[in-house]
C-alpha cells in the first residue's frame, strides 16, 4: 500500500492524539465487545456461528484493498440522470412523442408520458472528456478523479424499496446498512469516535430515517451514530445544570460511582461485562471533548470554508457536513453517511417543477461535494478513501404531469472517486432515451460487491450467521452479484 | 493440516487407511446390496446431507473462509458441480466418483476419528448408485423418516428425571436434570440466595417491577416454611406480571403502534386493545393452545348470531386476530404502480408468515418462498400452502387497507344509542340546509347577491360544527378476517416471483410436522362464521395434542419462558430450532418441561412455578474456581446467571425509585413527545413536580420509525418484523444517559425528594431508605459509611460553591442517588 508521506504522519499524529485524549484509550460504544477480544469475555449473546466476537478494534481486511474508509453522499430522491451525466439528444428529436415501446411509471395517473428533453447543456471536462451537465460545474471540474457509471439498475421502484435495496443489499426491512457491514467488517481506527457516523439535515431524516444506518440484525454496536451539525453533536453529553461548571462535584460523583460498581464487580468476577460498563462510565464524562473537536469546523481556514461553500446560503449546511465528514475520515472514522438538505422533502424527486427544483438541488450539493474531493485529495485522503455518491434510482425521459419526471428503477447513474476506484472512466451506456441500461449494467448488489471489493473484502465471505443463515450484504447465491472488475484502477 | 483432494499423507497413515478401507469395502457391500434389493431411492436430503454436515461441513460448509480445494459439498447442486478438481461424482457410478474414491481409499476426511461409518458410506453409495438424487423444487416429496426424527420435530419423548448423588439439592425434578449435569463434572449449584436477593430477582422476573421496602421487609421477616411460594403466588396473581409478560409476548409478535414500512408510518390507533388482551390473556393464564387459537383465528370461533351481540367475550375473540396485522405494512400509504402495489401487498403476507412461524415453531421459512429451503425440509409448497392459509384474509387481488382493516363492536343497545344521536345529528344538518335553501329561493333577485357567500359561509361553518359535534361510532376494534367464505386461488409464484404465478396450491402446512400422508383437513367453520376455515383448521392441526406440531410449540415456547427467567435459553437460538440452530444445552430438561406445558394444560403459570420453586432458581451466584474453569460461561448453572435489566424495567424501575410511576393498567397508547433538541421522549418522564407520574413502558406508543431515546439506548426490542431474542449490549450512550439525561436527572432528584420526606432528617436512615429502594437490600456498614461521608463532602462543595446549607445537603443527596440509579447493582439482577 503506498502511502502519501504527509497523510501519514496526519494520520499518526490525529491517532496519538485520539489515544492520549482518552485516559483509558478503549471502546466508543462497546467495551464488553474490546474484551470479547481479549478472550476475557464469554459473551452470552454471542450467536451461533460468530462464535468469533467481534468489537470494534481495525481488523485486517481479507486481501488488501485500496480503500480504508468510505464516505457515502446519498442523493435521496432519484437523481435524474438524463439531466445531470447522461446526455440523451434523441429527446429533443422525440420531444412530445413516447418512448417506443413505453415506459414503466411509478404513479399511475400520468397525464403525459412524451419525451422531455432536458434544457440543460452538457460538456466534456478534464483530460478524461467525461460528460457532465452544466447543472454540476465543480463535480465537472473534478471529472479526472471520478469514475461515473451510467449502467446502474435497481429492482424497485418506491424510495423505501430501493433505499433498502442500496444500503442492505434487499428491498426489505430488518437488515444492516452498507455502513454496519463495513464497520463490523473492519472495526474503526478511533475508539474515541464512532466507527460509522451520519451526517442528516438537523430539521429531520429523509425518507426511511433510521433505517438508512441500521445494523440490522448485527450487532447494535455496528449501527450508525448520528451527530448532529448543529448544536451539541450527540444526545446527553452535558451534565445536568446542578453541576454544570462545578466539574469537581462530578468527579467526585463519579469516583463513588466507581467504587460502588467495584463492589458490586468483585463478587461477580466471571461477569467481565460489568468492567466495560465501570470503563464507559469514565469513557463517557471523556468523549464530550473528543466529539465536538471532531465537529467544530471553526479550526478550518478561510479557504477552506469557502471551497466548501459554508459562506453561502444555499451550500451552509450541506457544505458544513461534508467538511466535518472530512474530519472524522481524518481521524479514523471508518463509514460516514452524508444526507442531503431536505428541499421540499426528498430534494431530487422532483415529481413535477422538475427544471427548477433540479437547479436549486444541484446548486445545493455541486460545490460541497466537488469541495470534498479535493480537499481530500489535496490531503492525500483520496486514495485511499471512497467516495460514493449515489441516489437510490433515476428519473424517467418522459414528463410526469406538466413538468415533472417520475421514478426510473431500470437505468441510473451514480459517481464514484478515490479509493482505488478507476478515476476518468465513464462506464456503461443506455439507450437514446436513458429508460434502460444496454451496455455493461451493474446491479445495485454488484455496486456493492465492488464496494466490498475495494475496501479488501470479499463479499461473500463477508458473513454473519442470522436465524440459522449466514447473510451477506449481497446475498451472490441469491442476486448472482460480482465485483465489476472494470471499475478498478490498475 | 493442509489438505486438498490430492492431499499428502504419509506412509503410516495410508498403511492404516489401507487396512481401513479393505475392512470398510467389505461390509458396505454387504450393506448396499440390501438396500438396492429393497429398490430403495435414497436422496440427499435423506441422511447424505446430513452425514456430510457431520463428517465433511467443517471444510466444505456454510464457512467459505474455512472451504478447502473450492469443494462445497452443501447440496447436489454443489456436489455435481466439484471443486478445483472437478465434479466430486459421477451420478450412478460411485467408482467413477471422485468423493468416493476419497472418502473410501480414507483421504477424507482426514482425521480418522471423522471418517464415515460403514453405515454411512453405504448411505452414500447407495446415493450416488441411485443417480445422486435431491428432492425437486416445488415438490413436497422427500419429506424422510429422517427428516422427521431430527429431534425438534419429533414427537414428545416421555423423559424422567434423572438419578442425581445429592437428593437434598433437589426441590424440584427441574433440580434433577441439572444437577446430574454438574455433578458429572464435579460441580454444584452456588449457595441459595438471601432473602432480599431472592425477593428482588422474583419480583422483576415475574412483574418487571422492583419490590418495595416494605414487602422487602415483610418477605425477610415472613418465618412461615412457604413464604417463598407465598411470594410466587402473589406476584403471579399481580396485575402488573401480565404486563411483564405481555411484553415478552409483543416482542415476539412484533408489536408496533405503527404501521411501519412507509416514511408516512401511519398510526395504528387500534392496536392498543390486542396489547391489551395479550396483557389480559398472560394474566388469565390463557392456556397457549387457546391463545394461538384465538390469535390465528379468534373471528373464525364467532358465530353470525354472536356477531351481533358483541359480547366481551367475542369482541376479545376478535381483537385477538389483530395479531396477523404486526408485522410492517405499508399498504395504507402506497402511493405508485401496479407493481409496487403488489410487492407492498405480498411483503404484508410476507412478514406476517414469517412471524407466525418464528412465534409459533422457532422456524426461518423465508428461503422457501423461492426454492425449496436448503437446510430444513421445507419444500417450496409448503410455503405457498402456508401462505394459502393466510392468504383469504389477505387476498392480495382485493386488497383490504389496514386503516379499512376494522369493525364496530359496540353492544347493541349502545350502537342504538349512537344511532340515535347520530340520526337526529343527520336532521339537524338538514335542516340547516332547508333553511338556507328557503332564503336562498326567497332571494333569488341580484340585490341579494352579494349576501349570499356570507349565507354561504355561515351555512358551512354551521354544518362543519353539527358534524364536529357528532359522536363517534362506538366499540370500534381492528381485526381481520377472510374477506369470503370462498376460498380464492392461491398460486406459487416461480421463484418467489411476484409476477411469474405457477401451478395453484391448496391450503397446507409443514409438511415435516405431519406424519406421513397426513394433510391439512379444511372444512367451514362450524361456527358458522362467514370465512373458509383455513386460519381455524391451521391453528387446531398445530396445537393438537400428541403431535409434532404441538411438541414443536411446546419446545419453542418453553425455551423462550426458560430464556426470559433466566437471561438465556435451554438452546442459544431460540428464533432457530431447525438444522442451522443449536442443539439445546438439556435436549431432556427441554423434553420433560414441553412435557409438563402440554400436558399441564398449556398453563404459563404452572411452569414459572416450577421454575421458581426449584433450586436451581434459587441459587445464588457465587462462581468457584472449579466453575471458572470448567464451565466458564456458565451453561451448566452453577449459579443464577446474572443479567442486566431490559430497557422497559430499567426505565420503570427509575419511575418507582422516584415515586413517579402511574400504576394504571391498559388503554390507549401513551404519545410520546420530540423535545427541543430532537429526542422522542416522554413528557411525564420529565416531569419533577412530587405527585405527578408516568405510564409503564409498555404503554409508551411504539413507532417503528421513532424509537422513544431511553428505550432504544437499552436495547428495546426491534420490531423488524419480530424480535425473539434482544440484544443486551454495553454502549456509552447507555452511561451517558444515565449521567445526563433530563428523565434520569428527574428521577434521581425525586428519588432524593421522597426520601428526604419519608426518612426524615436522619442520614443514615436516608441511606437505609436508598439503598432498599435502589437494591432491595441494606447497606453494609462500610457502604454506610462510604455514603455518609460522600454526603457530607459534597454538602460542603456545594456549600463552597455558593449553595444555602438546605439546598447543599439536597443536592448532595440528588447527586448520591443519581450515583444508586446509575450503578451496575440497580442495573443488573442477581
Amino acid at each position: 500500500m503506498h502511502r502519501n508521506p504527509g497523510r501519514q504522519s496526519l494520520w499518526d499524529i490525529t491517532r496519538r492524539e485520539a489515544l492520549s485524549r482518552s485516559a483509558l484509550g478503549i471502546g466508543w460504544l462497546a467495551a464488553a465487545a474490546l474484551l470479547a477480544e481479549d478472550g476475557a469475555f464469554a459473551a452470552p449473546a454471542a450467536k451461533a456461528g460468530n462464535a468469533e466476537p467481534r468489537g470494534l478494534n481495525p481488523r485486517a481486511p481479507h486481501f488488501s484493498g485500496r480503500a480504508r474508509r468510505v464516505i457515502l453522499l446519498f442523493q435521496h430522491g432519484g437523481p435524474s440522470h438524463v439531466d445531470l451525466f447522461d446526455h440523451k439528444p434523441a429527446l429533443a428529436a422525440h420531444e412530445g412523442k413516447p418512448v417506443p415501446g413505453g415506459v414503466e411509471a411509478f404513479f399511475d395517473k400520468q397525464d403525459s408520458s412524451k419525451c422531455m428533453p432536458s434544457p440543460f447543456r452538457f460538456s466534456r471536462h478534464g483530460e478524461s472528456g467525461m460528460v457532465m451537465s452544466d447543472l454540476l460545474p465543480h463535480l465537472g471540474a473534478c471529472a479526472d478523479h471520478l469514475c461515473q457509471i451510467r449502467s446502474m439498475h435497481t429492482d424497485l421502484n418506491d424510495h423505501e424499496g430501493a433505499l433498502r435495496l442500496f444500503q442492505t443489499g434487499k428491498g426489505r426491512v430488518g437488515r444492516p446498512t452498507l455502513g454496519a457491514w463495513v464497520t463490523y467488517a473492519l472495526g474503526t481506527q478511533n475508539r474515541n469516535l464512532p466507527g460509522y457516523v451520519v451526517l442528516a439535515d438537523p430539521k429531520g431524516f429523509q425518507v426511511d430515517g433510521i433505517k438508512n444506518w441500521s445494523s440490522g440484525w448485527l450487532p447494535a454496536i455496528y449501527q450508525g451514530t448520528p451527530l448532529r451539525s448543529e448544536g451539541s453533536p450527540l444526545f446527553d453529553l452535558d451534565p445536568p445544570e446542578r453541576l454544570a461548571r462545578k466539574p469537581m462535584l462530578r468527579q467526585a460523583q463519579l469516583e463513588l460511582l466507581t467504587a460502588l460498581n467495584e463492589r458490586h464487580r468483585r463478587e461477580l468476577p466471571h461477569l467481565t461485562e460489568l468492567e466495560a460498563r465501570i470503563a464507559n462510565f469514565e469513557l463517557g464524562a471523556n468523549i464530550r471533548e473528543t466529539v465536538i473537536a471532531a465537529m467544530d469546523t471553526a479550526p478550518e481556514s478561510v479557504e477552506t470554508h469557502r471551497l466548501y461553500g459554508t459562506d453561502q446560503k444555499e451550500t451552509a449546511a450541506y457544505g458544513a457536513r461534508c467538511l466535518m465528514a472530512r474530519r472524522l475520515l481524518e481521524r479514523g472514522v471508518r463509514f460516514v453517511s452524508v444526507f442531503n438538505d431536505l428541499i421540499m422533502g426528498d430534494p431530487w424527486d422532483t415529481h413535477f417543477q422538475h427544471n427548477e427544483r433540479i437547479r436549486t438541488v444541484a446548486k445545493n450539493v455541486d460545490r460541497p461535494c466537488a469541495a470534498l474531493i479535493s480537499d481530500l485529495e489535496r490531503r492525500g485522503l483520496l486514495e485511499d478513501t471512497l467516495v460514493i455518491w449515489a441516489g437510490e434510482f433515476g428519473r424517467l425521459p418522459v414528463a410526469q404531469g406538466k413538468d415533472g419526471r417520475d421514478h426510473n428503477r431500470h437505468a441510473f447513474t451514480i459517481l464514484l472517486a478515490g479509493g482505488g476506484v478507476k478515476a476518468g472512466l465513464t462506464y456503461g451506456r443506455t439507450d437514446d432515451f436513458g429508460y434502460k441500461v444496454q451496455e455493461n449494467p451493474v446491479s445495485i448488489n454488484d455496486l456493492q460487491a465492488t464496494i466490498l471489493h475495494l475496501l479488501g473484502l470479499d463479499h461473500e465471505e463477508l458473513t454473519y450467521r442470522f436465524s440459522g443463515r449466514d447473510e451477506s450484504l449481497t446475498d451472490a447465491e441469491v442476486t448472482k452479484a460480482q465485483v465489476v472488475d472494470e471499475l478498478l484502477a490498475t | 493440516v493442509p489438505h486438498k483432494w490430492a492431499g499428502s499423507i504419509t506412509a503410516a497413515d495410508s498403511t492404516r487407511l489401507a487396512v481401513y478401507s479393505i475392512v470398510v469395502i467389505g461390509i458396505w457391500t454387504g450393506l448396499t446390496t440390501l438396500l438396492i434389493a429393497a429398490e430403495k431411492t435414497v436422496r440427499f436430503e435423506e441422511g447424505v446431507q446430513s452425514i456430510l454436515r457431520k463428517r465433511c461441513f467443517g471444510c466444505h460448509g456454510d464457512d467459505r473462509t474455512r472451504r478447502k480445494a473450492e469443494l462445497d459439498l452443501r447440496t447436489a447442486a454443489t456436489i455435481l458441480k466439484g471443486g478445483v478438481s472437478g465434479p466430486a461424482l459421477v451420478p450412478g457410478t460411485p467408482d467413477g466418483s471422485l468423493m468416493w474414491k476419497q472418502i473410501t481409499t480414507g483421504k477424507m476426511p482426514p482425521q480418522p476419528a471423522d471418517r464415515l461409518t460403514p453405515q454411512e458410506l453405504a448411505v452414500v453409495r447407495a446415493w450416488i448408485l441411485g443417480g445422486a438424487l435431491s428432492k425437486t423444487a416445488g415438490s413436497d416429496e422427500g419429506i424422510a423418516d429422517v427428516d422427521r426424527n431430527f429431534w425438534s420435530f419429533r414427537l414428545l419423548a416421555h423423559v424422567t428425571a434423572p438419578k442425581v448423588n445429592d437428593p437434598n439439592s433437589v426441590a424440584t425434578p427441574i433440580d434433577r436434570f441439572l444437577l446430574a449435569r454438574l455433578e458429572a463434572q464435579g460441580l454444584s449449584y452456588s449457595p441459595p440466595a438471601d432473602r432480599y436477593a431472592l425477593i428482588r430477582r422474583a419480583s422483576f422476573d415475574l412483574i418487571g417491577l422492583p419490590p418495595s421496602p416494605e414487602e422487602i421487609q415483610a418477605f425477610v421477616a415472613d418465618n412461615r416454611p412457604d413464604a417463598y411460594r407465598r411470594l410466587i403466588e402473589r406476584l403471579v396473581a399481580s396485575p402488573h406480571y401480565g404486563e411483564h409478560w405481555g411484553r415478552h409476548w409483543l416482542d415476539v409478535v412484533g408489536y408496533s403502534d405503527s404501521n411501519g414500512y412507509h416514511r408516512a408510518d401511519t398510526p395504528r390507533p387500534l392496536a392498543h386493545r390486542y396489547r391489551d388482551y395479550v396483557i389480559r390473556s398472560f394474566n388469565d393464564d390463557k392456556p397457549y393452545a387457546r391463545f394461538w387459537l384465538e390469535q390465528l383465528a379468534g373471528d373464525e370461533l364467532v358465530s353470525r348470531q354472536q356477531l351481533q351481540t358483541y359480547s366481551p367475550e367475542v369482541v376479545k375473540l376478535l381483537v385477538a386476530t389483530h395479531f396477523l396485522r404486526n408485522g410492517p405494512d405499508g399498504t395504507d400509504s402506497t402511493e405508485g404502480n401496479e407493481i409496487a402495489r403488489t410487492i407492498e401487498r405480498y411483503a404484508v403476507l410476507e412478514q406476517q408468515l414469517r412471524i407466525t412461524m418464528s412465534a409459533m415453531f422457532g422456524l426461518t421459512i423465508d428461503c422457501a418462498r423461492c426454492h425449496s429451503h436448503k437446510f430444513d425440509p421445507i419444500p417450496q409448497t409448503d410455503y405457498y400452502s402456508l401462505q394459502a392459509v393466510f392468504y383469504p384474509a389477505f387476498n392480495v387481488k382485493k386488497w383490504v387497507a389496514p386503516k379499512d382493516r376494522s369493525i364496530h363492536v359496540a353492544p347493541r343497545e349502545q350502537l342504538a344509542k349512537w344511532q340515535t344521536a347520530s340520526k337526529r345529528c343527520d336532521q339537524e344538518i338538514e335542516r340547516l340546509k332547508q333553511s338556507f335553501a328557503v332564503w336562498a329561493a326567497a332571494h333569488r333577485s341580484r340585490e341579494f347577491a352579494g349576501q349570499l357567500q356570507g349565507k354561504r359561509d355561515e351555512l358551512d361553518k354551521a354544518v362543519k360544527a353539527k358534524e364536529a359535534a357528532r359522536p363517534g361510532k362506538p366499540g370500534e376494534i381492528a381485526w381481520v378476517t377472510d374477506q369470503s367464505a370462498e376460498p380464492p386461488v392461491v398460486p406459487l409464484l416461480k421463484r418467489g416471483r411476484y409476477f411469474e404465478p405457477g401451478a395453484e396450491v391448496a391450503a397446507g402446512t409443514l409438511s415435516v410436522l405431519c406424519e406421513p400422508g397426513e394433510r391439512l383437513t379444511i372444512a367451514p367453520p362450524e361456527s358458522g362464521a362467514p370465512t373458509t376455515g383455513r386460519r381455524l383448521a391451521f391453528a387446531r392441526w398445530a396445537t393438537r395434542r400428541n403431535s409434532r406440531a404441538a411438541a414443536l410449540l411446546a419446545r419453542v415456547q418453553v425455551n423462550r419462558i426458560w430464556m426470559w427467567h433466566f437471561g438465556r435459553g435451554l438452546i442459544d437460538t431460540p428464533e432457530n430450532f431447525g438444522a442451522r440452530g443449536l442443539a439445546p444445552s438439556h435436549p431432556q430438561l427441554l423434553e420433560w418441561l414441553a412435557t409438563q406445558f402440554m400436558e399441564g394444560g398449556w398453563s404459563t403459570k404452572m411452569l414459572h412455578r416450577q421454575i421458581l420453586l426449584s433450586n436451581a432458581y434459587r441459587q445464588g451466584t457465587r462462581p468457584t474456581t472449579k466453575a471458572l474453569t470448567v464451565d466458564p460461561d456458565n451453561r451448566l448453572m452453577w449459579g443464577y446467571p446474572v443479567h442486566r435489566l431490559e430497557s422497559e424495567a430499567v426505565r420503570d424501575s427509575l419511575l418507582v425509585a422516584a415515586g413517579a410511576f402511574d400504576r394504571r393498567i391498559g388503554g390507549p397508547a401513551v404519545d410520546f413527545a420530540q423535545s427541543s433538541d430532537g429526542q422522542c421522549v416522554v413528557p411525564g418522564d420529565e416531569k419533577r413536580e412530587t405527585g405527578s407520574g408516568s405510564r409503564r413502558s409498555v404503554y409508551l406508543r411504539h413507532r417503528r420509525s421513532e424509537p422513544i431515546a431511553f428505550l432504544q439506548t437499552f436495547d428495546q426490542a426491534t420490531a423488524e418484523p419480530n424480535c425473539i431474542q434482544r440484544s443486551s449490549a454495553t454502549l456509552v450512550s447507555q452511561a451517558l444517559v444515565m449521567l445526563n439525561s433530563r428523565f434520569a436527572n428527574a428521577m434521581a432528584d425525586r428519588f432524593a425528594e421522597l426520601i428526604w420526606a419519608e426518612a426524615g432528617m436522619s442520614v443514615e436512615r436516608r441511606i437505609r431508605r436508598a439503598y432498599l429502594i435502589a437494591y432491595g437490600r441494606l447497606p453494609a456498614e462500610s457502604e454506610a459509611e462510604r455514603a455518609y461521608r460522600f454526603l457530607a463532602s459534597q454538602t460542603t462543595r456545594y456549600r463552597n460553591a455558593g449553595a444555602a446549607d438546605g439546598p447543599a445537603a439536597m443536592s448532595a443527596l440528588s447527586d448520591y442517588c443519581q450515583v444508586l440509579l446509575s450503578s451496575n447493582e440497580f442495573l443488573y439482577v442477581r
